[in-house]
């Protein structure tokens, strides 16, 4: 689990952030579909294993440094993309109002050749239940969306320098 | 709702719809009622246009506002997400939120956003409140509310139709007419 103290991005679209502010849309997860299965998590990235000291706007410069350069082929930012920074206290061990449902940010790194896995900020926040049961029911899904989506407490362009 | 049953309601409801055919056919429920006539019985924004406009005149010209407003933001949102994704939005989803923005034409403009599959959402965000729906096409929505009861932020999610939502969830129309 990635320590309290520090903060996840998530990378969203200008349709889930218009005019700049992330929706609840932006914290969709990968549901799975013919030709792919749903994904474990929602992928975000662990800005202080990039930057450890410094304001969130450098923090989020380092995370476009390592996207522009990465092997790995992130995610590419359109130009109304934003970065949504929410702190790893407000979602480790939190829990949905009503429906129970637990939050973690666990440290994910991928594993690629190219990229040690101490120096990749891959991460993602898991939920219980899990995110391939996020199908049964998408009214709950929405209101978990809308509670993930209210612990953001910075967000900004994603491709400004 | 209960006040729209008047005949002057009725009248002035219909007439106005009848001169600006909006909908499209093949809605009617099994009483033979178009959606139209559903509309305006059970839309409860209806009857507070109408004490707050005073004339027939005015609210129709506050709904179709409303829906000329709708279609220009869909289209910027449509723009947005043709960037996202080269994908339009998901038609059937696009169509239900124009038509439930412009039957809620007196509550305050939302923020229109899209998921990945084109579905269209509505949020009203007032502070630690908010309301966001999810168009899901076929007239019906998800929603997920969080609203404030005494001190307490209490939430609140479930499935509904676009048509009467509000009369059914008090607490969502509470937060969706906070204006800042």
């Amino acid at each position: 689990m990635i320590p309290n103290g520090n903060n996840i991005a998530r990378l969203c679209g200008g349709s889930t952030a218009p005019n700049g502010v992330p929706q609840a849309g932006a914290f969709r997860p990968n549901l799975g579909s013919d030709d792919r299965p749903p994904d474990d998590g929602l992928s975000v990235y662990w800005l202080e294993l990039l930057k450890q000291e410094g304001s969130l706007q450098e923090k989020l410069q380092a995370l476009r440094e390592f996207c522009a350069n990465s092997p790995v082929g992130e995610r590419k930012a359109g130009k109304t993309a934003v970065w949504a920074v929410i702190p790893t206290e407000k979602l480790n061990g939190a829990v949905h109002e009503l429906s129970g449902t637990a939050f973690q940010c666990l440290h994910m790194p991928r594993n690629h050749p190219d990229l040690a896995n101490a120096q990749d900020p891959h991460s993602e926040i898991h939920t219980n239940p899990p995110i391939p049961d996020w199908n049964k029911d998408s009214a709950w899904r929405l209101a978990v969306q809308q509670f993930i989506c209210d612990q953001v407490v910075h967000h900004e362009s994603a491709t400004i320098a | 709702m209960g006040d729209v049953a008047g005949t002057a309601t009725n009248a002035y409801v219909k007439s106005d719809f009848d001169a600006q055919p909006r909908w499209k056919a093949g809605s009617a429920d099994r009483h033979g009622r178009s959606l139209v006539d559903r509309v305006q019985s059970e839309d409860d924004c209806f009857s507070s246009a109408e004490k707050t406009t005073g004339t027939i005149d005015e609210a129709s010209q506050l709904r179709a506002t409303r829906r000329a407003d709708a279609a220009h933001w869909l289209m910027q949102l449509e723009e947005l997400f043709q960037d996202d994704y080269g994908a339009s939005l998901a038609q059937a989803s696009r169509n239900d939120a124009s038509n439930f923005l412009a039957m809620n034409f007196t509550l305050p403009p939302p923020v229109l956003s899209a998921e990945e599959d084109g579905i269209v959402l509505a949020t009203w965000k007032r502070g630690a409140q908010s309301l966001v729906m999810r168009f899901k096409g076929s007239s019906t929505i998800d929603f997920a509310v969080a609203y404030l009861k005494g001190h307490d932020l209490t939430r609140a999610w479930g499935q509904a139709s676009i048509i009467g939502f509000f009369s059914d969830h008090p607490e969502a129309k509470k937060v969706a007419l906070i204006t800042d």
